[in-house]
């Protein structure tokens, strides 16, 4: 039983050989699964489509009074509306519509994280009562955003089921809501909310969830995370509103005109306003303002970088992890061979057949990396990030250098029995 | 051991010394890249309301490495801060990080409006000029490069408790206690949370920690098992056998000296901004004392204990 004997005076730098090969597999598992995060990463928030220049859009009735005598008109409503379909309508340009603001939720289930304002210089107002709700509410984090702003963020049900936009009608009894990530736990798909949607009493339906952190860029801010909001989707168009609701809609309109118009790098400001004054005559609106944001395509690039900038990172301290184990393991298995060089050469003089010292060898090889294999498998499965294609690109990994290691033992052996390689003793 | 085998301990001792020395650099750089991707705090910071100086009492007493925040009225982009301990370095592409002996000072992004006179560069905040240490971000076109960073005195709001963000590592819950923090939103994570990072960084860098002292412990080992054969001999020319410890442990360290040296030297030239001089050396010289130990150990322990050599 010459398999044994190979590991006696072995056994510690085996043992070692062992650990190093699976650290740095469990390192490289690391980097390929961080390799895939940063890709999607990269594919959802940063692809070619969401390179584009933004523009912000808003009204310029800054003056309270001159505010509220405009929205008092429903006519002026309409154009609002109609001046929102066209600009919607025009291909040159995507109509980025969303404001977040607190909504007041009856009953709420949740903590105070999702409460509006939490995290910020501002005062949590907590649970109080609701006179239009009649009962108790807690104001909390909601955004509202139409379907080219959530295109355009890459946002998506995690579920991956399409969210029905065409649906979205704010007369109908309830209207569907994508809730942030992490209301995961506190409300389910189907629960019902009742809040209060600018001064109205609206009732919510929780139709999916948002992939956890979700992003998209809001007040300059291309890390704005909505995994503690509530998403409410915008009508596809409110220009035929009830006469009746013309308050609500009227700060609706307003609402979503408050946009980021995103067009392609490079496209010239001229085109911007002039697509804006065609979309303002034909609709009868003027009243907006224009400014141009760079802020986004220049945070976009710098995110990008910096993300890219830790994979390169990690790629270049692999790279050195890599090597300096190449370097410990041809040490270890040297000095391994060294040991068990001197029984192989008294057993060949012996007369013990050189296929069955092979044999021996070609075990040994083996054995050694079933441990290696064992301890992958259990380091691995206690990492967080658990991943499929990383598993199998390892297993590949470590079966090449496997069968690097055993054309290499037994050519030592060889060279050792054949008595040229009186170097490797 | 043979001018070969000390040789291959040397390119060992060297190798796992610069793996070292990398691990360190990668962990700076990584922490740096992440305060970047967030507005210059960790996902460890939080926010409370209290006066800077009652802060900075509290967290001095507690001993913890910590840098204190507060936005400085005017422009959102100029914070004020102070720095207690040794908090991790803050991504800087030229110059060098603030120090506690540093009266006024600012670090400032590259787009930042700097005066220049006479040779001094300098930050003017309310009529009070700063002189300009260091510049923000990894590289100069960075998210950080309207920021500025002020150092000074009179510059926390101590008239009445406010706002202002903590980032350190363990902040004894004593203080916390007393604070009733609030979590800072700026400190959700920023960019860092796009990726994985959080959980795959430390992974990488324990294996690396960890392959980095077993590769030290074997070469440890494979000198101790290289240099018997010469041992043994010199035991039996009648040497003691402290007599020939001392003399293969100097020989070894000897031999180390120059590739240390050399490392260090590169390292500090390279590493830029972002490394204190004092980390640098422990990284070069762990790896290299580990092996020097584990070798004395072993070596002492094959003379020792082989009484048949007499």
């Amino acid at each position: 039983m010459g398999l044994i004997e190979n590991f006696r005076g072995t056994l510690l730098s085996t043992v070692t050989k062992v650990l190093i090969v699976a650290f740095l597999g469990v390192t490289a598992y690391n980097l390929v699964s961080f390799t895939q995060s940063t890709r999607d990463a990269v594919n959802r928030s940063f692809s070619d489509s969401a390179a584009a220049d933004l523009y912000g859009l808003s009204d310029h009735l800054t003056d309270p009074d001159a505010f509220e005598q405009y929205r008092s008109s429903s006519d002026n409503i309409r154009k609002i509306a109609r001046f929102y379909d066209n600009l919607q309508s025009d291909r040159s340009l995507e109509v980025l519509s969303a404001f977040d603001q607190n909504l007041p939720i009856v009953n709420f289930e949740g903590g105070e994280t999702f409460e509006y304002g939490y995290g910020t210089e501002m005062a949590l107002q907590g649970p109080h009562l609701d006179e239009s709700l009649g009962g108790v509410a807690v104001n909390v984090k909601s955004m509202q955003m139409n379907q080219a702003a959530f295109e355009f963020y890459n946002l998506t049900d995690a579920a991956g089921k399409a969210f029905d936009w065409e649906s979205i009608d704010y007369s109908n009894p309830s209207t569907p809501v994508l809730l942030g990530s992490n209301y995961r736990g506190v409300y389910e798909i189907g629960d019902r909310l009742t809040g209060n949607l600018y001064s109205r009493v609206a009732r919510f339906e929780v139709v999916g969830f948002l992939e956890p952190n979700s992003s998209m860029f809001y007040q300059n801010d291309l890390n704005f995370y909505l995994d503690d909001y509530v998403l409410i989707p915008y009508p596809q168009s409110i220009e035929h509103f009830p006469e009746t609701e013309a308050y609500f809609y009227g700060i609706l309109a307003f609402a979503m005109i408050n946009a980021n118009v995103a067009v392609d790098t490079g496209t010239s400001p001229d085109v911007v306003l002039s697509t804006l004054a065609t979309a303002g005559n034909q609709s009868g609106f003027d009243a907006y303002a224009l400014i141009n944001v760079p802020s986004y395509i220049t945070q976009f690039a710098l995110v990008r970088n910096l993300i890219l900038d830790n994979l390169g990172l990690l790629v270049t301290i692999e790279i050195a992890l890599i090597i300096g184990s190449i370097v410990a393991i041809v040490a270890l298995t040297r000095f391994n061979h060294r040991r068990r060089s001197q029984r192989v050469r008294a057993l060949w003089m012996l007369g013990r057949r050189g296929s069955a010292l092979s044999g021996t060898a070609l075990a040994t090889t083996v054995i050694e990396y079933a441990a290696i294999a064992v301890a992958l498998v259990f380091l691995i499965q206690r990492l967080p990030n658990q991943d499929s294609t990383s598993g199998l690109l390892i297993t590949a990994g470590v079966f090449v250098l496997f069968l690097l290691d055993a054309i290499w033992q037994q050519r030592l052996v060889k060279t050792t029995i054949l008595g040229t390689g009186g170097k490797t003793a | 051991m043979n001018a070969r085998s000390l040789l291959f301990i040397v390119l060992l001792v060297t190798l796992f010394s610069i793996l070292s020395v990398a691990l360190g650099l990668y962990d700076q750089t990584q922490r740096a890249l992440s305060l970047e991707g967030n507005n210059l705090y960790s996902s460890r910071s939080i926010s409370v309301s209290t006066t800077g100086a009652e802060l900075e009492s509290l967290l001095a007493r507690s001993g913890t490495s910590a840098r204190i925040f507060q936005e400085l009225p005017g422009d959102t982009s100029v914070r004020t801060v102070i720095e207690t301990g040794h908090p991790d370095p803050l991504p800087l592409h030229s110059g060098r990080q603030l120090q506690a002996g540093d009266v006024r000072a600012a670090l400032v992004g590259a787009d930042v409006k700097v005066n220049q006179d006479q040779g001094v560069t300098t930050y003017e905040f309310q009529g009070i000029l700063y002189p300009v240490v260091g510049y923000l971000g990894l590289h100069a076109n960075s998210l950080v490069s309207r920021t500025v960073l002020l150092q000074g005195p009179g510059l926390f709001d101590d008239t009445a408790a406010s706002r202002m963000i903590v980032d350190g590592s363990n902040i004894d819950d004593a203080v916390l206690e007393r604070l009733e923090p609030a979590p800072a939103a700026a400190a959700g994570g920023g960019t860092d949370r796009r990726t994985n990072i959080d959980f795959v960084s430390p992974v990488l860098l324990r294996f690396g920690w960890i392959l980095t002292v077993l590769g030290a412990i074997a070469t440890g080992l494979l000198a101790a098992s290289q240099s018997r054969r010469l041992n043994v001999v010199l035991f039996q020319l009648g040497a003691r056998r402290l007599h020939i410890l001392i003399r293969s442990v100097v020989r070894l360290l000897l031999w180390m000296t120059l590739p240390l040296l050399l490392i260090f030297g590169t390292a500090t030239v390279l590493s830029g901004p972002m490394q204190s001089t004092g980390a640098l050396l422990l990284n070069t010289l762990a790896p290299a004392t580990l092996i020097a130990g584990v070798f004395t150990v072993a070596s002492a322990w094959l003379l020792w204990k082989r009484h048949s050599w007499g």
